[in-house]
């Protein structure tokens, strides 16, 4: 079975961060609601 | 953690904190069981595809519904009033500027009831981090304003957000327009092209929010607020980001045995985690993952993706990657 080391394997130009990893907060509040999971208690 | 004489009287009265628990639970049951709620939710869960016009007018029809939505606030501040230790059972949300309750939240729409507070903003602006960036959120969102806290805003757009993105082609963010956000204004901006800043408020914002994940785009895109280029980008989905995490541990576990798992898994992915779990795959079993990888190389919808397999092919398969050519050749001459 032929491994490639991962490390040695490209990564795209167009680097994406992990879900909420966004830093910019001044914009509406979009964001917040996507990072956080946002349950309602019982509903 | 030392309590004060009210929290430590509560927290040695057994009865007490049953009775603000049991309060608790009658707000969430009554909220959940309101026809208000009730109606929403039959919407959203309605079968079929929701789009995002369908989903923003149930929040429409929703937040038309004004009275009744004072009615259970009213009661809300009633029970906060009536005991201290009452929390409403609503998922708290907030940021250095924003705080918000989440009145509703389902995969496909969130509403919430927020305040953007106004000192808040102004520190923020005044810790001299620079132009700092213009976030496109990838989500439709609209935003009803209570009170606007006389708040001018700047709007703005960018090339729409779409699987097919690459940082080399995500052009620049522009300025469309700078106004003042009145009263009772209802707010649309559709996040796969749409921004906005608050620019300056004279006192806090009240406003119910609704966020649109139907339609989506992949990512979250960052404009720098100078330059207006590119600066970053991120996932949108939650789901997007632990398939992610959950291949890796896989491939770190050595679980060969889910390669068909993490194959099938590329079928539904968005483009930046088609390539994640490609790499993930070339290190678990390089010779399971190469048909799949000249599939990439020669029709990923994505150029960042179609690029970076091929590169990959040529550089550890350099013969797969010479008949990949001669048979895409002879394709085009078929």
């Amino acid at each position: 079975m032929k491994k490639i080391d991962i490390a040695a394997l490209p990564e795209l130009t167009t680097s994406v961060g992990v879900h909420g990893s966004l830093k910019q907060k001044e914009v509406g509040g979009p964001i917040c609601l996507g990072v956080v999971v946002a349950i309602l208690y019982l509903i | 953690m030392i309590p004060g004489p009210e929290l430590a009287a509560w927290l040695g009265d057994a009865a007490a904190s049953e009775r603000t628990f049991a309060r608790i639970d009658a707000c969430a049951r009554k909220w959940s069981a309101h026809p208000l709620i009730a109606d929403l939710q039959r919407e959203v869960r309605a079968p079929g595809e929701r789009s995002p016009e369908e989903l923003l007018e149930a929040t429409r029809r929703f937040l038309d519904r004004r009275d009744e939505i004072d009615a259970l606030l009213r009661d809300l501040i009633a029970d906060s009033r009536a005991d201290p230790f009452f929390r409403p059972p609503f998922q708290p949300v907030s940021t250095e500027i924003h705080t918000s309750l989440v009145l509703y939240h389902h995969p496909l729409l969130s509403i919430s009831l927020g305040v953007t507070s106004v000192d808040a903003l102004a520190a923020k602006k005044t810790q001299g981090r620079g132009a700092g960036s213009i976030n496109f959120t990838g989500f439709v969102s609209l935003m009803r304003f209570i009170d606007a806290g006389g708040a001018t805003f700047s709007f703005w757009a960018a090339p729409e957000i779409t699987d097919g993105f690459t940082a080399a082609e995500a052009g620049e963010c522009r300025l469309v327009e700078r106004r003042r956000i009145a009263d009772g204004e209802e707010l649309v901006v559709d996040g796969r092209r749409e921004s906005f800043v608050i620019d300056h408020a004279e006192r806090d914002m009240v406003y119910f929010q609704a966020v649109v994940r139907a339609g989506r785009a992949p990512i979250a895109v960052e404009y720098d607020a100078s330059t207006r280029g590119f600066v970053g980008a991120s996932s949108t989905g939650e789901a997007s980001s632990r398939v992610q995490m959950m291949a890796s541990l896989l491939r770190a576990m050595e679980r060969e045995d889910a390669l068909p798992l993490l194959a099938d898994a590329i079928a539904e992915a968005e483009f930046h985690t088609r390539w994640h779990l490609m790499r993930e795959m070339l290190a678990m079993d390089a010779e399971f993952a190469l048909p799949l990888l000249k599939r990439m190389a020669a029709a990923d919808p994505n150029p960042d993706v179609r690029a970076t397999a091929a590169a990959t092919l040529t550089r550890f398969f350099p013969d797969d990657a010479a008949d990949a050519g001669d048979a895409e050749a002879l394709e085009c001459r078929a």
